[in-house]
């Protein structure tokens, strides 16, 4: 059952979070999760993000894509965490966007989103990263990947 | 330069430092001025057998009369306004004369006071309260001798540094002074004394610039993650005990969320991170994590569905500061007496030297 959104603010509003934050949010509240998404406190929008993630909707999908397009850099890195969730496809088309992001940050948490079910491009991208990004953590964070998804 | 004993006496002050004394027309709020032809020898006031004249250890305005202090005796003075008055007959004599509970005293006291209808006098980390008699040794309350960290003065500090991987833009600055301003009113509260360490801009290190979106694993106290490790090892210009609060861009956990907050540290790096934002006791929620509080109840889960100390919707949990939630009640929010105790015993409070 939708719950109003201030109710649902209360709820993610949690300072360190457990699986009992998002307990009962669904597809009904997809609506006040996006109204969240554009809240100026920047933590509690990425918050909406996360639930976003654990929503199977169309509703919730659009969200997270457009999430990844976002101008706050948390919320792309949100965005990066989620595309781990989401199906192929869309994970793809959320990658590619953020693997390319300007922050390392953002671009770190899309390199560990990446698994073997990504396509080429998004693998190919990962390579990239490990062997030429301008951070040499997110270097050793891209490596490290490729050789997991290889089997290294 | 310390001073050995100090005397209220109308218009005038004095104030005792070895053989010496001077006397200052009273300022009611100020230092007053010092008259001239002070210092003096105590000496000049003419005690008998010398008393005093190298040093007194407490004085004691008492109306019509004042009291000498000095080893295990005193001196009864009938009180001239701006001269050294008359010492009355039979002085000096033993301060053990006034019987005091369990020879409390005897051997010398360190401190006088006058208070109204009250007096106390103070020897080691001890004090007996007296209800006076204007003449006479009056009376010791019920309860006496006590000790003076009664009285709530002993007070502990704690130094708190930030460091922050997002620009220290102006409105960045003032989220950190919010923050810090609100955990030293609430700490003062339970004798703790936040004191304001460096702010260190880490924007410009290109080394960090991935930790800006911090990974903080489960946030579990005792298991930082490689990346807080890293960040934690910063800690330019911060001892060995005191806090680092690093300020990011987010807080990300495996756990597919993100944190307004996390306090895991590494061992020997007491510290915490946090992000920007309204919630104006996140600091203090965070560093009460560190000083060794937890969270006050949980919100039941479907893994967890009955916690120990469940959080209860309309209870007053939400009034306390380690309220899991930043949507505290009644603000500021409390610390209870059981938590001040944990957190003065913490390692990282330190002492005030008083």
């Amino acid at each position: 059952m939708a719950r109003s959104l201030t109710e649902l603010r209360a709820q993610l509003s949690e300072i360190e979070p457990s699986d009992a934050t998002f307990a009962g949010i669904d597809a009904a509240d997809v609506e006040h999760l996006i109204a969240i998404m554009g809240d100026e406190e920047g933590w509690l929008a990425e918050r909406a993000v996360y639930a976003l993630s654990r929503i199977d909707s169309a509703g919730a999908r659009q969200a997270l894509l457009s999430a990844a397009e976002d101008p706050r850099m948390a919320i792309r890195v949100a965005a990066a965490v989620a595309a781990a969730t989401v199906p192929a496809a869309q994970s793809d088309q959320m990658l590619l966007k953020l693997l390319a992001d300007p922050q390392p940050g953002v671009r770190k948490f899309a390199v560990r989103a990446v698994s073997e079910r990504n396509s080429e491009a998004v693998l190919r991208r990962v390579r990239e990263i490990s062997a030429a990004d301008d951070d040499p953590r997110l270097q050793r964070v891209a490596e490290e990947r490729i050789s997991s998804i290889s089997g290294g | 330069m310390a001073i050995d004993a100090a005397l209220y006496s109308g218009s005038k002050c004095y104030f005792f430092h070895g053989s010496q004394y001077l006397r200052v027309t009273r300022g009611d709020t100020g230092p007053g001025t010092v008259d001239s032809g002070y210092p003096a020898p105590i000496s000049n006031w003419g005690w008998p057998g010398g008393f005093g004249a190298g040093g007194i250890d407490a004085a004691l305005y008492s109306r019509s009369k004042c009291y000498f202090f000095k080893g295990n005796r005193y001196v009864r003075v009938t009180r001239g306004d701006t001269g050294p008055g008359t010492v009355d007959p039979g002085y000096p004599a033993p301060i053990s004369n006034w019987g005091w509970p369990g020879g409390f005293g005897a051997a010398g006291i360190d401190a006088a006071l006058y208070s109204g209808s009250k007096c106390y006098f103070f020897k080691g980390n001890q004090y007996v309260r007296v209800t006076r008699g204007d003449t006479g040794p009056g009376t010791v309350d019920p309860g006496y001798p006590a000790p003076i960290s009664n009285w709530g003065w002993e007070r502990e500090f704690i130094r708190i540094h930030f460091k922050s991987l997002l620009p220290v833009t102006p409105a960045l600055g003032q989220f950190m002074d919010t923050q810090f301003t609100e955990l030293q009113k609430l700490y003062a509260t339970v004798h703790i004394d936040a004191r304001r360490g460096s702010t260190e801009d880490l924007s410009g290190d290109p080394n960090l610039s991935s930790l800006i979106a911090l990974d903080v694993g489960r946030c579990l106290l005792g298991q930082p993650t490689q990346e807080q490790r890293d960040l934690f090892s910063h800690r330019n210009g911060a001892g060995g005990n005191d806090l680092v609060v690093y300020v990011v861009q987010t807080l990300v956990s495996t756990n597919n969320s993100n944190f307004v907050g996390c306090a895991t540290h590494p061992d020997g790096q007491p510290g915490a991170a946090v992000v920007q934002n309204s919630a104006r006791w996140l600091t203090a929620h965070e560093v009460g994590h560190v000083l060794g509080l937890r969270h006050v109840c949980e919100f039941p889960s479907p893994q967890n569905p009955s916690p120990n100390v469940a959080c209860v919707a309309g209870s007053n949990q939400s009034d306390r500061l380690m309220f899991p939630n930043v949507q505290w009640t009644h603000p500021p929010p409390d610390i209870a007496g059981a938590e001040a105790t944990t957190m003065l015993a913490s390692g990282l409070t330190r002492p005030l030297p008083f």
